[in-house]
């Protein structure tokens, strides 16, 4: 009884199914839908299947002639405005079956209709001529108006936004960085002190453009004026907060190297046991290392270093470094017989 | 309380049963974002041969073939027509227009409820005699007049032989509908 009954059931499905499949193909067996433009089509699967080969190109191309793609619809009316892009790009491609790029039955969109498409399926030639389809995509910057070779030595076909841009494509037109990089020049007081006929490739390369390579004989007479970019690197230490503008950086510090700094006390006076390094015993009008006085202890007092120095014969001792360059009596001695020769030597 | 003991007795069923969706969703889900989409389509196939493969067990119950103990075939039925139908499922993900393979896909969910309802109504039966030998046991009856009475109670074959007769018709609709779809499959596909 259940082999019957199930036999029965097998055959009245069947039969039902292939009736309802000759009736109404589309609903029954379309597995998706057909785009716009083949709608008509889409009770007659043998207009573009044959049987056990799906959809052969001989039967795509036997409405879509070749030569007429982009141009002439299947109507034979001329399109407008013409598809030169597609026409192209069907007119270059051999050896390649419709299905490699096109499907079907997957939406009215033809966007859908061409998923299947991928820039490796076209002939090398064409793969390297992206503006033969692509040329209304060429952006209208001074960069791009100023290359002429293909976009494939930047971009690629997967990834167009992954650019690997390379300098020497424009030409002699790689020393002018300014052309394309204007908008990403620092603002800075560094690079507005920068002498106008400087190119940026004195200091960085196309390959990256930091680190630089900045030197500062670049700068010409301009090279001194340290505080310019450096002032935010002056110590908040009392010894150069104590230093006016009238002291150079350089005087202290070469462009080589920041530290250790040149500066030397003992040119201007040679500390010892009795004279120490503390700072603010000579150093204490107004706060500054410009100015010192040595009146500051017992032995130094006015009165005494009047008296001493006119019994010397010395009137002009108002600028006791002058002379005095350490504790070292003598030593002001030499340097006082010198200036009165006249002898200009300040060392 | 009957209630509560037979839905729980089911409970492992219905599980059994949203399983097979929930597997299919994440195979489907897997295969598409990781790149092998195009091996949906062939699910079907593998789906189909799996199917096939557990209808072993029916050849044995005919007697078709001699060999294989009869109770671990069954489990080697449910366990392949399980498998298969979470394929078919995943396969069926990739398009779900056209009314043949559809109405196969409907059908494919029928027969695996109708198999587990034989799975439950068997389970069921077999504890109905279970129980009744135990009622004839307390009676005081020897072992050979407990059999014939079980025997002539006939409570297991009555009741699947009224399950099989459902279950079988439901499976060759299915067969139907999946042979029309893998028979146009072969018509229209390029292979």
């Amino acid at each position: 009884m259940v082999k019957h009954t199930a036999i029965i059931s097998f055959l009245i499905t069947f039969l039902a199914g292939v009736a309802a499949i000759l009736v109404f193909p589309y609903y029954t067996i379309n597995p998706g839908v057909l785009i716009e433009d083949h709608l008509n089509l889409q009770n007659d699967c043998f207009a573009c299947h044959s049987l056990g080969q799906g959809a052969l190109t001989q039967k795509c191309i036997s409405c879509h002639k070749i030569p007429d793609i982009g141009i002439i619809t299947t109507a034979g009316a001329s399109k407008v405005p013409e598809n030169l892009k597609s026409s192209t790009l069907h007119q270059s491609i051999i050896n390649i079956q419709c299905f490699d790029c096109h499907t079907e039955h997957n939406g009215l969109s033809r966007e859908n209709a061409t998923l299947n498409f991928t820039h490796n399926l076209l002939p090398e030639d064409l793969l390297n001529t992206c503006v033969k389809c692509h040329a209304d995509k060429k952006p209208a910057d001074d960069l791009h108006k100023t290359i002429n070779a293909d976009c494939s030595n930047c971009h690629q076909t997967d990834q167009w936004q992954r650019v690997e841009f390379k300098h020497e494509l424009i030409g002699n037109k790689v020393n002018n960085c300014s052309g394309c990089h204007r908008s990403v020049m620092p603002a800075g007081d560094f690079h507005k002190l920068l002498p106008a006929v400087m190119q940026c490739k004195e200091c960085h390369n196309t390959n990256a453009w930091k680190p630089s390579h900045f030197k500062h004989e670049l700068l010409g007479n301009k090279k001194n004026e340290c505080r310019s970019c450096h002032e935010y690197k002056k110590p908040d230490d009392a010894l150069h907060n104590g230093i006016g503008k009238s002291i150079q950086c350089v005087q202290c510090h070469t462009t080589d190297k920041w530290k250790p700094s040149t500066f030397d006390h003992t040119k201007y006076f040679r500390f010892d046991n009795n004279h120490p390094s503390n700072c603010s015993d000579c150093h204490n009008i107004n706060k500054t290392f410009e100015t010192y006085t040595c009146y500051n202890c017992h032995e130094h007092t006015p009165a005494r270093i009047e008296r001493e120095h006119l019994k010397e014969g010395i009137r002009n001792f108002s600028n006791c470094g002058e002379c005095h360059r350490s504790g070292e009596k003598k030593e002001a001695e030499g340097r006082e017989r010198k200036r009165r020769r006249g002898d200009k030597d300040n060392n | 309380m009957i209630l509560n003991f037979t839905f729980k007795k089911a409970l492992p069923l219905i599980l059994i049963y949203l399983a097979l969706f929930a597997s299919a969703a994440v195979l489907h889900f897997f295969l598409n974002t990781a790149g092998f989409k195009w091996l949906l389509r062939y699910l079907g196939i593998a789906g189909t041969l799996l199917i096939l493969f557990s209808f072993i067990y029916s050849l044995r119950k005919r007697k078709i073939i001699p060999f294989g103990k009869p109770k671990f075939l069954l489990q080697f039925h449910e366990a392949m027509a399980w498998s298969g139908a979470v394929l078919i499922l995943a396969h069926s993900g990739i398009d779900f227009e056209a009314v043949i393979p559809r109405a196969a896909v409907f059908a494919m969910l029928i027969v695996v409820a109708s198999g587990l309802t034989g799975k439950y109504l068997l389970k069921n039966a077999r504890e109905d005699i279970k129980s009744k030998r135990e009622e004839l046991k307390a009676k005081n009856l020897s072992g050979e007049e407990i059999e014939k009475e079980l025997f002539s109670l006939s409570l297991l074959a009555d009741k699947m032989q009224m399950w099989r007769s459902v279950h079988i018709p439901l499976t060759v609709i299915f067969a139907a509908f999946a042979l029309l779809h893998i028979i146009i499959t072969l018509l229209f596909w390029r292979w």
